[in-house]
Parts: C-alpha cells; structure tokens; sequence
C-alpha cells in the first residue's frame, strides 16, 4: 500500500519503463499459466525465487501461507503437479491480471502490486468467476529479462474455491 | 407438513429405517433432502459442536459464533473469567448480536438493531428509552437464553439440547485424544471452502485409509507401504461414535521424485527444497532425528477431524478441519491450523510457510479429496446400486488394520442411534 501514502505517486511518471516491462511480464504470465505451458513456469521465477498464497485474512493473523514453494526445485515440483500429478483434472482458465503499479524501484528489483482475477471453466462447463486477489511481486530487470524474485498471491476471500490446485 | 408428520413419513421410508447390516449404508442418506433436513434437528442440533480454541477467547469480551444445528450460539468470555454461550439471538427482535464469526465485543453485547445491551453473562442491562415499556417491564427476564459450554484440551464445545448431557460423556474414548493433540497449541491461521457433496462424504473420509494411495499419487509414491501391516497402522473406533487412524510416516522421496517426474517429465532434486528436510525428521541434513513421524487423525462425531503429526516424539501441529452442511450436495470446510505455543520462532516461522501445504482445497493432498467428493455425489445420484460397502475388516471387535473401515461403521452406528431415536 507503499503507493497510496503520497498523492504524488498519482503523477508520478518516473517508474514509465519499469511499468511497461512489467506489464509486458505479467500478461505474459498469465499467457503461460492459460495455455498450460507449466513446464516452463519456474524458469519465470529467479533460481532462489519464492510462489506463494495466502488469503487477506492470513496476512492479517500470523502470516500462514496456504503454500510457500521457495528455490527452482520446489517449483519444479510445483509445476510436476499441475501437470499431471495432481488427480483433479485442468480445467481451462483465464487470468485476468490488471492495475499494475510500480511502488518501488532498488536497483534492478522493481517492488510491484497488481490484481488478479481467475475464471475458470468448472465441472458443468460453464465459464465462471472462480477466484480473485492481489499480486504482492518483487521482480527482478535482469539482462536475461525480468524474472520473479517473489511472487506473492493474497487472496480476498477467506472461504475459497472447491478446487484451488490453478496456480496464479 | 410439521416436524412430527414429516418423522412420521421419514420414520416409513425404507431408505432410513431398515438396517442393511454393519457393513453397507443405503446410499440415500447421501442425496435425500428430507433425511439432510432431518439431520439438522436430530444430529446437528442434539451433539456437542466445537465452536473455538480457547486461545481464540483469552481476553474479557472475546467472542466466537457458531451455529449448533440450525440454531446460531454465541460464546463469550465474561470479567471473571468464564465463558458463556448463549443463543446469539436479541431478545427484543430476533437480531444476530454478533454476525461475524469472531472478535471482540468489550463489556457488552449490543443489538445493532435497537442497541439493547447485554452484559457478558447475558443480563439485559440496557435499552434506549425505557419508559415506554411501563412500569412493570420485565427487564430480568429478556436476559440472552443460555446455551452449554465446556472445554477440552483448548478445544471449547457449545450445545443447545446435547442427547449425551456432558462434554466427557460425548467425546468418550475421544477425551484423552482431544486433549493431547490441542492442549499447549494456538492458532496460527485459517482458511474455508466450499465442495459439491454431502456432509458425511468429507466426515467419512478421515475414517477411511483405504482411499488415499489410490487418490493422492503423493501418498502413494511418498509414504509407499503406509498401510502395510508391518508398520503397524490401526484403524479404530472410539467410542461413542469417533475415532483414530494412527501409522507411522515413511518418506520416500526417491519414489516421489520418480513418480512425479513419470506424471510431468520434470526431474526434481528432494536435497534442494527446505520443505522436505524440514518435514524428514528433524535431524541433520534432513534425516531421521528420533523415532519416525506418527500421523494420528482423529474423527469427532458428526463433524470434527483433526489431523496430527508428530515428529521425534514431541507434540506437533495439528491441523482440524470442521464439516459444515450447507444443503445436502453441498457442504463448507473451515480449517485452522494450530501450533506449539512458545516453539522456537525459526520453527514457527517454518510452519507458517509449510504447514498448510498438503491440507486444504490448495493442497497437494486435499485438492483431490474435494474432487473425489464432486465425483461421489455425482454417482450416488444413480440408482443402479442401492447401497454402499463398508466391509473391510472381519474379525471381532473394534480395531483393525489401517485400510480396515471400523470406524466408519462406527460413524454410521452412531449415525443411526441419532436418527432413529423416537423421541428426538
């Protein structure tokens, strides 16, 4: 919420570049994430990157993290469920992620907040809201492109879908 | 149709009176509206219901609500120190005192719709404008109506009309259980979803350990061999009504690895994720410390499951999860997590991270319990085979192997007493 301290920041026109590279990241994540390209979602984060997600309420208690993947080999294994090693079959999403702002910039480590909207197509098969939050990223401008160095996922709601195994 | 016409009719249908045997359910239970609405008023409204932790009611004035049955409760800590729980109900006009599930409410309880006040052990201590009423308004006799409370462990239970009066006669053999996976243990967080089955379907499923490698690919490759008779696992009633699955944990992380790399093509390395060493054992580079993991889950009847691992032989998190009908294809899990209080913070800070991980609609185990669950109601719809099996396990007694099904039967026996009771 760094961003709504300072009227400025409604002005503000530094962070121009980082705002398109950024967005540019993130609907390509979504694009990877809706076309089921799983196998190549951890090479979207840093090798020491960290997936998480937690609800609004969590963040408000203890801070518990419905799940936590930190490092290249805990999002492989991620990834190897989505793929194939859950039991819950896919179902055809669309990630709608908007609203990006840029609320810090340290080097080539742009701190960003986005929101996020899932539908889903569910078991009847009709295309339905499924589930929507924030995007909390620390994204990091290297020279190979941007990569998360933490993708944190905060719900809104506290009572959460029958299958929740998408990632966002 | 009234209640006791509707007994009548319910009473002479086949469906829910005649007894199969021990060892199958007639499969209407599942997908009747009429034996779901009944079980409001003969299951749900006459049991002890688990309302809160007692870390969740530490201070004066905090609050929990919960529904027992069809009726909303409320319980509160007073000045002194006790809890009360009353029917969360204004006794002017109907108003819930307290809508959200938890908080606190400070000295009194106050109607957010006339702003009567009640004081914590539910006198009635305030309203705008008396005078109105006269003189012989009978202000000590519009107290809040009280309800049941005890405690167990950090488990705090409420009841409006409980069919066995206390709280230890209810939890029977489950007493010592709730007590030592919950005693010294608060909570650290808290999620809920909402699946398409019936209540008893998610209920059931902690009483059984035939499913899980056949459903969960981690259970399967991850703890191979869990339900063999060699490592001791038991599936058992406790009576009246619970009971206990308990094993011992194997981690066989070779046979993950290559079960999800056969699954996904992808190759992963178990040394390089902090998760796995962390839930190994506890020791040195992620290797046993002490005696191996024992998970225990326990069912509470009708609707309270905890699950509870314990690692080196110290108590551990215990994760409870409790079964809420919402209509009778359609069911509401809230889980809360708990954990050690005063644990090292490195510890805490590594349960906050990962102890959520395999639970839940998110988890890489529960995400397919609740598609099982969609997947059961859809088939129990279908009339082609009249009743469900629950059979395993032969010999005598109370206790069997860990795929054996005991304390299902136990479940649905218990299930029964309830419903059949002619004078509920």
């Amino acid at each position: 919420m760094a961003v709504m301290d300072s009227l400025e920041h409604l002005t503000d026109v530094r962070f121009e570049r980082e705002q398109q590279i950024v967005e540019h990241f993130l609907n390509r994540y979504g694009r990877v994430l809706d076309t089921g390209a799983f196998e190549v979602w951890p090479d979207l984060f840093e090798d020491s990157g960290a997936y998480s997600l937690t609800t609004y309420e969590n963040t408000r208690l203890a801070g518990l993290s419905l799940l936590l993947d930190r490092g290249r080999e805990a999002l492989k294994e991620r990834a190897a469920y989505v793929l194939g090693y859950y039991r819950v079959p896919r179902r055809k999403t669309l990630h709608i992620i908007s609203n990006v702002l840029i609320e810090e910039v340290e080097g080539d480590v742009v701190t960003s907040h986005a929101n996020v909207v899932l539908y889903r197509v569910n078991r009847r098969g009709e295309s339905a809201l499924h589930v929507c939050g924030e995007y909390n990223d620390r994204i990091r401008l290297g020279a190979s492109g941007a990569k998360f160095v933490e993708h944190r996922v905060v719900l809104d709601g506290s009572t959460l879908p029958e299958d929740l195994s998408d990632l966002l | 149709m009234t209640i006791a016409e509707r007994d009548v009719q319910l009473n002479a249908d086949p469906a829910w009176t005649a007894d199969p045997g021990p060892d199958h359910i007639d499969r209407e239970i599942y997908t009747k509206r009429a034996i779901f609405e009944a079980e409001q008023d003969r299951i749900f409204a006459r049991v002890w219901q688990l309302a809160a932790t007692a870390t969740e009611l530490s201070r004066p004035g905090d609050f929990v609500s919960v529904d027992v049955g069809p009726d909303p409760v409320i319980v509160v800590r007073d000045k002194q120190g006790s809890l009360n729980a009353f029917y969360n109900t204004c006794t002017h006009r109907g108003a819930e005192l307290k809508c959200e599930p938890r908080g606190n409410c400070g000295a009194m309880l106050r109607c957010p719709y006339h702003n009567w006040s009640f004081d914590l052990s539910g006198s009635l201590a305030a309203i705008p404008y008396p005078e109105a009423y006269g003189d012989d308004f009978p202000k000590e006799q519009l107290g809040l109506v009280p309800a049941r409370v005890e405690q167990c462990g950090s488990f705090v239970f409420v009841a409006t009309k409980p069919r066995i009066p206390t709280l230890r006669d209810f939890l029977g053999e489950a007493w010592e259980w709730v007590e030592r996976l919950t005693e010294g243990r608060e909570v650290i967080g808290r999620a809920a979803w909402i699946y398409e089955g019936n209540w008893k379907l998610w209920h059931e499923n902690f009483r059984d350990n035939y499913h899980p490698e056949f459903v969960h690919r981690f259970v399967r490759d991850i703890e191979h061999g869990y339900a063999d008779p060699g490592n001791g696992g038991t599936n058992r009633s406790l009576e009246p009504g619970h009971s206990m699955l308990e094993w011992t944990m194997i981690s066989d992380f070779e046979r993950y690895t290559r079960g999800l790399e056969r699954a996904s093509g992808i190759v992963v390395n178990p040394a390089m994720n902090e998760e796995w060493a962390g839930g190994a054992g506890g020791g040195e580079d992620g290797g046993p410390a002490g005696p191996p993991p024992v998970i225990n889950i326990a069912a509470i009847f009708p609707n309270v499951d905890l699950q509870h691992l314990q690692i080196s032989g110290e108590p551990g998190s215990t994760t409870v999860q409790v079964v809420k009908p919402l209509d009778v294809d359609r069911t509401r899990i809230d889980i809360t997590f708990m954990s050690v209080t005063g644990e090292p913070a490195e510890l805490r800070q590594f349960k906050l991270d990962h102890d959520a991980d395999t639970q839940g609609s998110w988890g890489k185990v529960s995400a397919d319990d609740t598609e099982i669950m969609a997947i059961t109601q859809l088939g129990l719809r279908g009339r082609g085979t009249k009743r469900s099996n629950m059979g395993r396990g032969r010999s005598p007694g109370r206790v069997g192997e860990t795929r054996d099904e005991y304390s299902i039967r136990s479940l649905y026996r218990t299930w029964r007493d309830y419903m059949y009771e002619q004078d509920a």
